[in-house]
């Protein structure tokens, strides 16, 4: 009794201090695990075993880990520490080159700086992007593009910016590696790209057919009238301006390009992920050399964020501390317990459920606390795992959007509007994005039901 | 005489800020105050945003920090705030900053003075009731709400607590001189630290 009490305690003070951001949630993370490890399992359960298993060092060496298909997990989840960390050496390496800048100029160019097909355009390469790259960075340079574009073609960013956001978190939910809770139940429950495409991909393509409408009437009017008020002496900026450097930049697009096929085909070539992130770093990494030299790998690799990974592994181990003390299985006996085994209640209690608690607090480590809570009620009420894995993806990935502080990449781009000048208030964020939130949540929740009901 | 930086912290009240206004000219220096906002209007920013979120702690719960960038609107401008009270300093010029954390974001330049004005509670609510037209309740919870407000917003940026004298050259009491006597009171010490 005493192990859950404690177990309970460091998790909930966890949370907390991760909402709260007084410390940061990295240092956060790696002290509730090392609470967890010491404390919960070490003192208090006696269990060797527990640690070992947490740690989870054991999977490096396993040929499955590398080359297989991919197999349930438990403790820290390296498949997805490997491969984020690899996806970031990459996109770190193509912002190098100057790809991202040049892609939304030449967007830009091609839809003759008219705000509206802008707006569209910018929403769906949002979505997009978010497919494969992690949504931090597509907000990072979509947002100073946008922000640079305002500047010259005179119109306000902010219902842009707020409509690229909500694209991100949506593109994002479509894949396996579009959003960090999709990678940990992916990794976590051993399911592949277009598992997700068939999935949450499909829905997630419903919503954005809906949604760019409602983001086009939404902003219509601000974007067509500022229009008129571009001076007639405007001067572009130039796409190829962009480019930082022409080898490095063709060699970006070819490794990005070999992972998006990698990523895509890897069901049928049982390429892991984990093995998909080493490639794609490596490929980076080469290509950094022939198009500079030795020496910009280390400012490449000096922009890669190891906070986010330490993060990653601290939560691992937390949630594996409120799994061995048997938490988790009360939780999800409760929720089986509320909802009386009906997949229809049982899919709508996760969604809400998840897409209300994304909006306040880290979708994160909310999704890889729920994993084995819908793995235990998957086994206690007899729902299909699947139903329950793509309902807590959606929810987690989308609920996200209703706030600034919802998911990440919403803190990165109403953080890069203040700075311009732009800030985005609650009130303002909350009027574009929380009723297209709650439309995109009731329209995937239909989707979810008629699909596994 | 070089460079000199005096920063004035003081309570709601005491009278800092006219104090700094006529310590600037009596020594012929610029005071920079609210005045900031302008710099920040010249940026883009809008007024009445940055009137609302300037000299103002983060919310801890509506805000979120993801790889060093801060989503809160106060800590944004805070931090715009700081960067111009540093420019101001590189660029050479001798001024007096009010508030926002001067003491501590131009601690590294060598002739800073570091003062805060504080008074006598009576004092500074009388002050507030002649001056400012408030009721006595009214200047009670400004009082009240000021300090609290300029403290959480000083303690959350700056590695020692507001209005602590270890962490000034001259802590002064404004309600013992006056506002006149403490002016030269201060300027005299300023002159004295120039010779």
């Amino acid at each position: 009794m005493i192990s859950k009490i404690l177990a309970v305690a460091i998790f909930v003070l966890m949370f907390i201090n991760i909402v709260l951001g007084k410390f940061e949630r990295h240092i956060v993370t790696l002290v509730s695990g090392l609470a967890m490890l010491v404390v919960v399992m070490g003192i208090c359960l006696h269990d060797m075993n527990a640690i070992i298993d947490t740690l989870n060092f054991k999977a490096f060496i396993e040929p499955s880990f590398w080359y297989g298909a991919s197999e349930e997990s438990f403790g820290i989840n390296w498949a997805t520490i490997i491969f984020i960390a690899g996806m970031t050496v990459m996109v770190e390496g193509m912002g190098h080159t100057g790809f991202f800048r040049w892609l939304c100029l030449k967007i830009a160019k091609f839809t003759k700086y008219k705000t509206v097909p802008l707006l569209i355009a910018f929403m769906l390469m949002s979505a997009f992007l978010a497919m494969f790259i992690d949504s931090i960075t597509v907000i990072m340079f979509l947002v100073a593009a946008t922000l640079e574009l305002a500047r010259v073609l005179k119109f306000d960013p902010v219902p842009m910016i707020l409509s690229e956001i909500f694209c991100a978190n949506l593109g994002g939910s479509a894949t396996m590696c579009g959003d960090p809770p999709n990678i940990i139940i992916g990794t976590s429950l051993g399911y592949t790209f277009f598992d997700f495409i068939e999935n949450t991909g499909v829905i997630a393509l419903i919503c954005l057919v809906l949604i760019v409408p409602y983001f086009y009437f939404a902003c219509r009017k601000a974007l067509i009238e500022s229009e008129k008020n571009r001076p007639a002496d405007t001067v572009y900026p130039n796409p190829e301006d962009a480019i930082e450097n022409k080898t490095g930049f063709i060699l970006a697009v070819i490794t990005f390009l070999i992972v998006v096929v990698l990523l895509i085909t890897h069901a049928q070539t049982e390429i892991t992920v984990a093995s998909i992130g080493v490639i794609g770093a490596v490929l980076t990494l080469i290509s950094t050399v022939i198009a500079y030299n030795f020496k910009t790998i280390g400012e490449v690799m000096k922009k890669v964020d190891y906070k986010t990974l330490l993060f990653f592994i601290g939560l691992f181990v937390a949630v594996s501390g409120l799994e061995v003390t048997g938490i988790l299985e009360i939780i999800a006996g409760f929720i089986a317990k509320v909802s009386g085994g009906n997949v229809v209640i049982t899919i709508a209690i996760i969604i809400w459920v998840s897409a209300i608690a994304s909006a306040f607090v880290d979708n994160i480590p909310f999704a890889a606390t729920m994993i084995p809570v819908i793995v235990s009620m998957s086994g206690s009420t007899g729902i299909h795992l699947d139903t329950l894995a793509y309902t807590l993806s959606l929810g987690t990935d989308i609920g996200g959007n209703a706030t600034p502080i919802g998911a990440s990449a919403n803190v990165v781009g109403t953080s890069l509007a203040a700075k311009d000048g732009k800030p985005i208030t609650w009130g303002k964020f909350c009027k574009y994005n929380a009723p297209a939130t709650i439309i995109v949540i009731a329209i995937s929740m239909v989707c979810l039901i008629i699909k596994f009901a | 005489m070089g460079q000199v930086i005096i920063t004035i912290g003081r309570e709601y009240g005491s009278q800092g800020h006219n104090i700094a206004v006529a310590l600037g000219e009596k020594l012929g220096l610029k005071v920079y105050d609210k005045s900031v906002v302008d710099h920040l209007v010249e940026e883009g920013f809008d007024k009445d945003i940055i009137s609302n979120y300037d000299e103002k702690k983060r919310h801890l719960f509506f805000s979120q920090k993801v790889n060093g960038l801060s989503n809160s609107i106060e800590e944004v401008i805070a931090e715009k705030i700081f960067e111009y009270e540093k420019e101001i300093a590189e660029s050479g010029e001798s001024f007096i900053f009010v508030g926002r954390c001067s003491d501590y974001i131009l601690r590294e330049y060598p002739h800073i003075v570091k003062i805060f004005i504080r008074g006598e509670h009576d004092a500074k609510k009388q002050h507030l009731i002649d001056d400012l037209g408030m009721t006595a309740d009214e200047a009670e919870d400004k009082m009240k709400d000021m300090d609290k407000k300029r403290k959480a917003y000083h303690d959350s940026y700056c590695e020692y607590k507001w209005g602590d004298s270890k962490a000034y050259d001259l802590t002064i009491n404004s309600s013992k001189l006056g506002i006149e006597k403490t002016v030269e009171f201060l300027a005299n010490y300023i002159k004295l630290y120039n010779e």
